[in-house]
């Protein structure tokens, strides 16, 4: 279960879990967020997502990239232990929080 | 990443395998016991104990990961030829084999634990210990080289590698992986226990759009570099579940710089990205990178001699470093391939598919009846093409249900050497026709049979090795067991060179017993037989070996289900034969048509040697006819079986042959071939002779299945007891 | 042929459903329990070398089932068929291995289906009922007199069918 708030303009919290079970409806929600305003810089709060794994981090990525790709930046805050043990496995550098400083 | 029902299955499949295993390893062991230098069999042991420690240990059953590694450590030194397995060894080893196999029996497929009895594990442990002069706590040793590893800190070559370098592993997923249930993640975790990954970069250079992307295809890829004193095989293992949903590639340390360029040309990505990563590995130096890249384009597609050559002549590498990378990489690609072409099917699938088979091919001969009925040819034509396609089928259905004896037959190796060693003599086990096929069923129904025979030939039949020389033969015992096909039978045949029956004995026992009369005299063949006689045991203590203590009513009961009949060739002081005759009772059965009267009758194609039309007579259900010359025994069918049969008209006769015993059997009419299911008739008519079962004709009609063997047995008791008399025979041939 | 005919009194919830049957003027019953189809009398294939009240097997959709005339087992002669003539398919374990099997019983004719209160059913008569004792289980009295309750298993007893079987084998 999945579940997204969007409090801000380009802020988006993520509650519950982001794994294969999630990544289909999650993607949905993302495109649709995104839509219009591509190129911002993105902030995911995370502090609420519980469970990741790898299909949810390949589908981090991208969006990440989707972002990039127009000239925006995403970044992950608050990410929990379990979220940034997967990311640090992975070697998710650009994933984990202080990464994608802003280039522009 | 696997919810609780997936788990239990993946551990259910695997206890399955590690059964098999533990089954492969014990026949090496008992291959190494009669040739102590057959690489082969080490080869192939060392490989089943190091698979089944891999899956263990994926699985976290500790004590089986522990054991297993234990023997493995044994057997690797075995195979690196620094000790030899002698017979108190691999009897030690046996002994832990079987307890693997009690421990597989004790997993609990839904918590995955795995209760052990410690006290006597550790007695097996030491006892192994002793043996091989090794400490016990082998299994800690490579958990503490790892923790050395984590602890010099991430990104810095370790030192207690063994090697130079590392390993590199490069893993492209299939998209599907995530969907079927598997993370990488996981793999990578598993990995890390190995040994201190060094370094790791997930590629997504595949991954298309977040708009366009599935997002539940795996378009990761990841490269990894490994420091780690694990085997190939070991690594290879790691990724054991997901081999058919990975790219699975493994350089070891010390590679060949040719197999470094051969992975960076291999992998889709770009030469540079993925040479970066070999660099930031430490596996390459950007100048080797740049040179052997250089030198590759320039020499180009389809040369065969190895860069290496090459780069040892530019002066680039010492020669013996290259020659030794290039030796290393040919016996680690020498992978040999063990995956088995075969699946296991459930056995009542298999049976449901026999079942519908022999039910098309009923339904296709009505079918084709039918047709000829109607006498449309088109229709007629139509039908025949199906009926071909039915007998295809039926073929192949067939197949499946039949198994090579050999995995029986060599299921008494143990036997052999267990009961053998009980009893203090020296038998040695010979088989032959291990590959004749037998349906499923009759081999099931064999082992018990068997098992009693073979235990019999060892506990009575063989003598103790001194009695043996003092008897001027070899002090190591034969047993003997040979299966072969003869006239559409399967004749299995349990020998030995022992002291053979005790033919006076045997009478005595019998009288003794009350299954003979005192007065009565027996032809020797006969006396033999009486020992399948229930109740009757020569053995004055009952012998825990053959379990009841009269196993052989048992023995002649069980062939009597499969329909089969056994016979016995014994010489003294010379050893004795025990010989199973079994019908190929398939479901499905190629027959050849009969009538008397308006009774149809089918006999098993494979017996009849010729038909051939009669003008003579019988004078009696029992005689001889005059066959080209030669006596040739029959039987009138009609009259044999008491029925009404047409006394005009043509009459044929069956020429069957069984064996040494050929035989005529009168019919009426000849309807030729046909192919058809077996149905048993049931208990009701079980002491019926002569009759094996019946079939169903395209037409609705019964028909019955001839026992051939039975009527010639009875034909064969009527001669015996005939007096011969030189009359003229009627002449089948000619006039 | 499923009339219900109800025994003299209230209908108990321990009155067992059998079904009766005529074999040569005489009333008989067997448990319903046991019955799985009653179909027309038709083709038998003979069996060669059984006793006589073996008559054969016929083909029930694809299986192979024995038939037995259940007068020949009496000991009355073979049953000439006539027009109310049928085949009682049954289904019994006949030996202690578990597995059931279908077996024809030959009878002049079906009658009904009769709830018989064990409360009615007596003891076989030493003589007079004109088959074996042992193959009566009992003897259910009715308006119309008695029906005699078989026990199948006896009747169909596979140590008899043995040894008549070697019997006329070996003659």
């Amino acid at each position: 279960m999945i579940e997204f708030q969007q409090p801000a303009p380009l802020r988006l919290d993520l509650t519950g879990s982001l794994t294969i079970y999630e990544v289909a409806e999650a993607r949905e929600a993302l495109r649709a967020a995104f839509a219009g305003a591509r190129d911002g810089d993105w902030q995911l709060d995370l502090g609420a997502v519980d469970e990741l794994d790898s299909a949810g981090a390949q589908l981090l990525l991208a969006a990440q990239r989707h972002v990039r790709e127009a000239g925006g930046a995403l970044q992950l805050n608050r990410a929990g232990d379990r979220v940034r043990e997967l990311l640090a496995l992975l070697r998710l550098n650009e994933l984990l929080p202080g990464g994608d400083a802003h280039v522009q | 990443m696997f919810n609780d029902e997936q788990w239990s299955q993946l551990l259910r499949g695997f206890i399955e395998e590690g059964r098999d295993l533990a089954k492969q390893a014990e026949e090496y062991l008992l291959v190494l016991d009669q040739e102590p230098d057959d690489e082969q069999a080490v080869h192939g042991l060392f490989r089943a104990m190091h698979t089944l420690k891999g899956s263990a240990g994926l699985f976290t059953l500790t004590p089986l990961v522990n054991f297993t590694h234990h023997l493995e450590s044994l057997l690797s030194t075995v195979r690196d030829g620094e000790r030899r397995l002698t017979a108190p060894l691999i009897s030690l080893m046996l002994r832990c084999l079987d307890e693997i196999a009690s421990m597989l029996d004790l997993i609990d497929p839904d918590s995955g634990e795995l209760p052990v009895d410690e006290a006597h594990q550790a007695q097996l442990l030491d006892a192994l210990a002793e043996q091989t002069g090794a400490p016990r706590a082998i299994a800690h040793e490579a958990d503490d080289a790892a923790e050395d590893c984590a602890r010099r800190g991430t990104l810095e070559r370790c030192v207690g590698c063994d090697a130079a370098g590392a390993w590199h592993i490069s893993l492209r997923f299939h998209p599907d992986l995530l969907r079927n249930g598997f993370d990488p993640a996981s793999f990578v975790r598993y990995l890390g226990r190995l040994g201190e990954i060094l370094h790791l970069e997930t590629l997504a250079e595949q991954m298309p759009d977040l708009v366009e992307m599935d997002p539940e295809s795996c378009y990761l890829g990841l490269e990894i570099a490994l420091c780690s004193s694990a085997s190939k095989a070991e690594i290879e293992d790691v990724f054991e579940f997901i081999r058919d949903f990975c790219t699975l590639r493994i350089l070891p340390p010390d590679s060949a710089l040719d197999d470094y360029l051969k992975l960076i040309q291999d992998l889709p990505e770009t030469d540079e990205r993925i040479g970066s990563i070999l660099i930031a590995s430490g596996l390459l130096t950007e100048h080797e990178l740049a040179e052997g890249l250089a030198l590759q384009a320039e020499v180009g597609d389809g040369l065969k001699s190895p860069l290496g050559s090459v780069l040892v002549e530019a002066g680039m590498v010492p020669p013996k470093a290259v020659n030794a990378a290039l030796a290393k990489q040919q016996s680690a690609r020498e992978r040999p391939n063990r995956e088995s072409s075969q699946i296991r099917v459930a056995a009542n699938k298999l049976d449901e598919l026999i079942n519908l088979v022999g039910e098309l091919v009923i339904s296709a001969a009505g079918a084709q009846l039918q047709a000829q009925l109607q006498g449309s040819a088109d229709c007629i034509e139509s039908s025949q093409t199906v009926n071909q396609h039915v007998e295809a089928i039926r073929e192949a259905a067939l197949k499946l249900r039949m198994i090579e004896i050999g995995d029986t037959f060599n299921r008494f190796h143990r036997v052999v050497r267990d009961v053998s060693q009980q009893l203090g003599k020296q038998i040695r086990l010979d088989i032959q026709g291990a590959d004749t096929e037998l349906d499923r069923s009759v081999i099931d129904k064999l082992a018990d049979p068997l098992t009693h025979l073979v235990r019999n030939a060892i506990d009575h039949g063989i003598e103790s090795a001194e009695q043996r020389l003092a008897a001027g033969k070899p002090a190591e015992g034969r047993l003997s067991l040979n299966a072969f096909h003869d006239s559409g039978m399967i004749v299995i045949e349990v020998s030995d060179d022992g002291r053979g029956l005790n033919t006076a004995r045997i009478r005595e026992k019998a009288i003794e017993r009350g299954l003979i009369d005192p007065q009565a005299t027996l032809s020797e063949a006969d006396t033999h037989m009486l020992i399948f006689a229930a109740g009757f045991s020569t053995a004055d203590a009952v012998s825990d070996l053959s379990g009841r203590g009269v196993g052989m009513d048992v023995v002649r009961s069980a062939i009597d289900a499969l329909r089969g009949s056994i016979e016995i060739e014994s010489r003294p002081g010379l050893g004795c034969t025990f010989r199973i005759r079994l019908p190929l009772t398939l479901a499905i059965i190629d027959g050849f048509l009969v009538s008397l009267g308006d009774e149809h009758f089918v006999i098993p194609l494979e017996l009849v040697t010729e038909c051939l039309e009669l003008d003579a007579r019988l004078d009696s259900r029992y005689g001889y006819l005059n066959l080209r010359g030669k006596p040739l025994p029959c039987i009138d069918l009609a009259a044999h079986f008491e029925l009404p049969s047409s006394a005009q008209g043509r009459r044929n006769i069956l020429v069957v042959s069984l064996g040494r015993h050929q035989a005529g059997l009168i019919v009426d009419r000849l309807h030729g071939e046909l192919q058809t299911v077996i149905k048993p008739l049931g208990l009701l008519f079980q002491h019926l002779q002569g009759i094996s079962g019946s079939t169903i004709l395209g037409s609705g009609q019964i028909a019955l299945i001839l026992d051939v063997a039975s009527l010639l047995r009875q034909l064969q008791q009527h001669i015996d007891h005939e007096f011969r008399s030189p009359q003229p025979r009627p002449d089948l041939m000619g006039s | 042929m499923n009339a219900i005919n109800p025994v003299p009194g209230d209908a108990l919830e321990d009155s067992v459903q059998h079904l009766s049957f005529r074999v040569r003027q005489a009333r008989y019953a067997l448990p319903i329990e046991l019955v799985r189809e009653i179909i027309e009398y038709g083709q038998v294939t003979a069996v060669p070398m059984m006793p006589s009240f073996i008559h054969g097997v016929i083909n029930l959709r694809g299986n192979v089932v024995p038939v037995l005339d259940l007068a020949a087992r009496f000991g009355f002669e073979l049953t000439t068929p006539g027009k109310r003539t049928c085949i009682v398919i049954i289904e019994l374990e006949l030996d202690g291995n578990g597995q059931a099997q279908r077996i024809g019983l030959v009878v002049d004719a079906v009658d009904a289906v009769l709830d018989i209160d064990p409360r009615d059913v007596e003891q076989a008569p030493p003589f007079g009922t004109g088959i074996r004792t042992d193959f009566i289980a009992g003897m259910a009295r009715d308006e119309s007199g008695f029906t005699i309750i078989l026990d199948v298993r006896r009747v169909l007893s596979l140590d008899d069918i043995r040894q008549l079987s070697l019997m006329q084998q070996a003659g």
